[in-house]
């Protein structure tokens, strides 16, 4: 089936976009870590925690990925982002990630959405959140071009 | 990059605390790119001139994300445990990092707050390039834990 466009027309706000569950690994934790030149032995060997931890920025680009998955996107310019870690994912255990719409709004004549990414443990508990605030063209009935 | 930072129950309001220096170069952008595809080279804004200049960009630029990763990191060495549990960024990426940049991390301790459960540390964040140009700018917390 064909993806739907996204614009700013499909902003639905408290709509699920997309949501699944993966399990994080130690091939994702290294990924990670070459991605950003960053290494800690938390990360890696052991932590105060039990065990290896992913890195807090290790889903930053899940929330786009759900997106792609659900959508046809072109042309939004991330420009803010907030996160709030809760507890850190263990290597190995499985979480869920759901994105929502959180909010849509325009400022300064540019349209706004912000995408809300909540991932929880396997009880359910939280684990992290992610805010993504990017730049969405306008549709013509919103003082856009298009 | 683990630099060495103050303790947090030595820190002060007011105090400035500068991270390491990392350096975006083409070859850096690109290991991030092959990190977000899943190890695929691909052709985009981030990695391609001419395709930044199609969307409006004088060259290729840096994804925002990328370098949050270092501040978040900087934030794992200062305050460990109490960051990856309650610990929170807030940020906007106000100008673009093109290849070849070379961004630091600066963080001020805007505030030692008491709270019910413990002390929390609030901050002024923000990614400098090698020109003194603020390219992100926000704001992060995190506990004080002893």
């Amino acid at each position: 089936m064909e993806k739907p466009e996204f614009n700013w027309e499909s902003i639905e706000i408290g709509k699920v976009v997309g949501e699944r569950e993966i399990t994080v690994s130690q091939e994702m934790v290294a990924a990670h870590l070459e991605g950003v030149d960053a290494e800690r032995d938390w990360y890696e060997k052991n932590s105060p925690f039990g065990g290896p931890i992913a890195p807090p920025m290790i889903f930053i680009n899940d929330v786009l990925q759900i997106i792609d998955e659900n959508f046809q996107r072109f042309g939004t310019i991330h420009a803010r982002a907030g996160y709030q870690f809760h507890r850190p994912a263990r290597v190995g255990e499985q979480v869920h990630q759901r994105v929502i719409f959180k909010e849509r709004y325009i400022k300064r004549g540019k349209g706004w959405v912000v995408w809300e990414m909540e991932v929880t443990g396997e009880g359910g508990d939280p684990v992290a959140t992610y805010l993504h605030t990017s730049v969405v063209s306008l549709t013509r009935a919103h003082g856009g071009e298009k | 990059m683990n630099k060495k930072f103050p303790s947090p129950g030595e820190l002060k309001a007011g105090e400035k605390i500068l991270g390491a220096i990392h350096e975006l170069g083409r070859e850096e952008i690109q290991r991030y790119n092959r990190y977000v595809t899943g190890g695929k080279d691909t052709l985009n804004i981030h990695t391609d001139d001419e395709t930044a200049r199609r969307a409006g960009l004088p060259r290729a630029v840096a994804t925002g994300r990328h370098p949050v990763s270092f501040i978040s990191e900087s934030l794992v060495d200062i305050f460990g445990s109490g960051f990856l549990t309650g610990g929170k960024i807030d940020v906007a990426f106000v100008k673009p990092i093109f290849p070849d940049d070379a961004v630091h991390v600066e963080i001020t301790v805007r505030e030692i707050r008491s709270e019910a459960t413990g002390k929390r540390t609030l901050l002024d964040i923000s990614l400098v390039n090698q020109d003194g140009i603020l390219v992100t700018v926000g704001t992060a917390s995190a506990w004080t834990k002893t």
